[in-house]
């Protein structure tokens, strides 16, 4: 679905289903220069076994407009807001790489009253070699690029793939093409930057 | 495509790895239909695209995927569909993207069956074409009208030989966000890939070169996955609601693989042209071998050329890799390792001496294929257009002393020994 959120147009996918806000919901968040098209099965998966499910694409990223988020604490409030502004209660959180810095710093501001977080591929931090840090300002299509190989190894480079017909490396990069070209360079930033992850876990 | 694995690495390997269970080093031909379901939540997972997996042959095939995985590597796209003909994928991709009351903008100087599909079988559906010259970006710039959903041509045109300016004719369908549609059975991935010159949808005939053998008919769709489909009111089958799915936008769900998710959930199910696992293990094997194939397909075009173009009894030769071809500058820059294996050349003496050469050759196969490993040959004056006047065929770019010959891999001398053979008996007949 598409909203009007802080001025800008955002686009949250809801795995097929319209979102009822009743229901516990899963909210995913994507990676670095993803979007919400990272979580294309397991949103309609979880949509169509009787959940709710918002997988938001954060301001600049696939359908969402609106400027890239400069910091994780910045992506934690923005989603904050818009849990708000959607008047979501139950909520699980499903942070996948730069997401899990996201739901760390999210469940701070909601003082642990999340139902469930999840890690997928996740960590307390997230540090960017200088290379692809420079890389993502100056050609943050190569930089998908490289991302998008070391991201997926062997199933990758072989086009190996449980969904019939479709390649990692081709979708993976017109995935990540559809963001504002600015989009990865700050999410890179944002995870360099971003050294609170024990805290935030000690604490909640 | 691969930044670990180059093409040759690819045309092996990609779409396979050994399976676990039994090691098999080739792929597995799953002659199945179907495939047994765990349980009633994983077939309604299925169904419903949620999960990955098989559950009709029809829809997909582990074997077929493979294959498809394979071609999806080797053009560099995000997602490919595999299907029992060339045909059919062109009327897969035609009608997943078109609905009554739309336009097409098309090359005029196709292959006889993808003229005729648009020419008079879509008509009957709403579905209208304005054909146009292929090598004349303008021309097709103009015919593009508010209802036009794709621009569709043939890299290579069959039999003319015309080249489209692709990056040129890309970026027109760009600024106008229509998708470009190739045809790009001439000369498959290994002389060209047609995305990384801006075209958004392949499609191919395996039939041909992919296979290479002339045992198995397929075609392919390949998705580039660089086209935005979200206008809503230009595309609604493919970025609003779709009855396929209870109501799925296959735009916002599948994004890059909008529109492979919308064939297999639409044409797959309810066209049907699926292609046999054992037709999709043969044409993979082919594949195997395309770089080497290719490499010497073009080695012998080129030696052919030569030899045709000094030949005393030819009286044209028509290849653009001939800087007589009227399109050499633009083959030379988007089909920089040749401009693929088929050359048309006409014979000195007309209709009956075309006749005579396709009768008096013996290695060379006279037959109405294209790509195989063998060399081929046709003489459309006497065969496929044997009921038209000289000025009826050239009335359609074509001219009665036409030969249309398709190089295959044999030792060059026996191939031109072969036609020498030809010309001497029209030689006899001109006497
Ligand atoms: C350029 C081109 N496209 C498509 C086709 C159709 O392919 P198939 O015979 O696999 O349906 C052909 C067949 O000759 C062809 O030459």
């Amino acid at each position: 679905m598409i909203i009007n959120f802080k001025g800008a147009k955002t686009y949250i996918g809801t795995g097929g289903k319209s979102l009822d806000i009743n229901k516990m919901t899963l909210c995913f968040l994507h990676g670095s220069g993803q979007n919400h098209l990272s979580f294309v099965q397991q949103a309609r998966f979880f949509a169509y076994k009787g959940y709710s499910v918002i997988v938001p694409d954060m301001p600049a990223h696939g359908f969402s407009d609106g400027n890239p988020c400069k910091s994780i604490k910045e992506n934690a409030e923005w989603i904050n807001d818009l849990l708000v502004k959607l008047n979501l209660k139950d909520v699980v959180v499903i942070g996948h790489s730069q997401g899990c810095l996201v739901a760390l710093e999210l469940n701070r501001i909601l003082k642990n009253s999340l139902e469930a977080l999840i890690f997928v591929a996740g960590s307390n931090e997230i540090p960017v070699n200088q290379f692809l840090l420079d890389l993502s300002k100056e050609n943050p299509q190569k930089a998908s690029q490289m991302m998008v190989t070391w991201g997926h190894g062997i199933d990758g480079d072989m086009s190996i793939n449980k969904w019939p017909g479709h390649s990692h490396y081709g979708e993976g990069n017109n995935i990540m093409c559809m963001n504002k070209p600015t989009a990865l360079k700050y999410d890179l930033h944002s995870c360099n930057d971003y050294s609170d992850g024990i805290d935030a876990a000690k604490k909640y | 495509m691969s930044e670990n694995y180059k093409f040759d690495t690819l045309s092996l390997h990609a779409g396979h790895i050994p399976d676990k269970e039994t090691g098999s080093r080739a792929v597995p031909i799953y002659q199945t239909t179907s495939y047994v379901f765990n349980s009633t939540e994983e077939a309604a997972s299925l169904y419903n695209m949620e999960v990955g997996g098989h559950l009709y042959t029809r829809i997909s095939n582990p074997t077929v995927a493979a294959l498809e995985q394979r071609l999806a590597a080797l053009e560099g796209g995000a997602s490919a569909l595999a299907c029992s003909s060339g045909m059919a994928a062109m009327h897969l991709v035609v009608s997943a993207i078109c609905s009554s009351g739309d336009h097409i903008v098309a090359s005029s100087k196709m292959y006889g069956a993808n003229i005729n599909l648009l020419q008079h079988t879509m008509p009957r559906f709403g579905i209208n074409t304005d054909f146009v010259n292929p090598n004349d970006p303008e021309e097709i710039k103009s015919a593009i009208k508010p209802n036009t959903k794709l621009v569709f041509g043939e890299v290579i045109g069959n039999p003319g030989l015309d080249i489209m300016d692709v990056p040129e004719i890309a970026k027109i369908c760009n600024t106008k966000n229509i998708p470009l549609v190739l045809d790009a059975t001439f000369n498959t991935p290994y002389l060209m890939q047609p995305f990384k010159h801006g075209a958004n949808i392949i499609v191919h005939s395996l039939t041909k070169w992919l296979g290479g053998h002339g045992i198995a008919i397929g075609g392919a769709i390949v998705n580039g996955g660089n086209f935005d489909w979200g206008d809503k009111d230009k595309f609604p089958t493919i970025s609003g609601p779709h009855f396929a799915l209870g109501g799925i936008s296959f735009w916002e769900e599948f994004g890059p693989s909008a529109l492979i998710a919308k064939i297999r959930a639409e044409g797959m199910y309810n066209f049907g042209p699926s292609l046999s696992p054992t037709n999709a293990f043969y044409l993979m094997q082919g594949i195997e071998t395309l770089p080497l194939r290719m490499k010497r397909h073009i080695e012998n075009t080129h030696s052919i050329l030569d030899f045709l173009v000094n030949h005393e009894m030819v009286e044209w030769v028509k290849h653009p890799d001939l800087e007589t071809h009227p399109d050499h500058e633009v083959a030379k820059r988007i089909l920089p390792k040749g401009s693929g294996s088929i050359v048309a050349f006409g014979i000195k003496g007309g209709r009956e001496a075309g006749k005579t050469f396709i009768e008096s050759v013996q290695l060379a196969s006279h037959l109405a294929n294209v790509g195989d490993a063998k060399t081929l040959l046709i003489h459309p004056g006497s065969t496929t257009h044997s009921h038209l006047s000289s000025e009826a065929m050239k009335e359609g770019g074509l001219t009665d002393d036409m030969i249309r010959l398709s190089v295959g891999l044999e030792d060059i001398n026996d191939i031109t020994k072969d036609f020498e053979k030809g010309f001497k008996a029209v030689k006899k007949l001109n006497k």
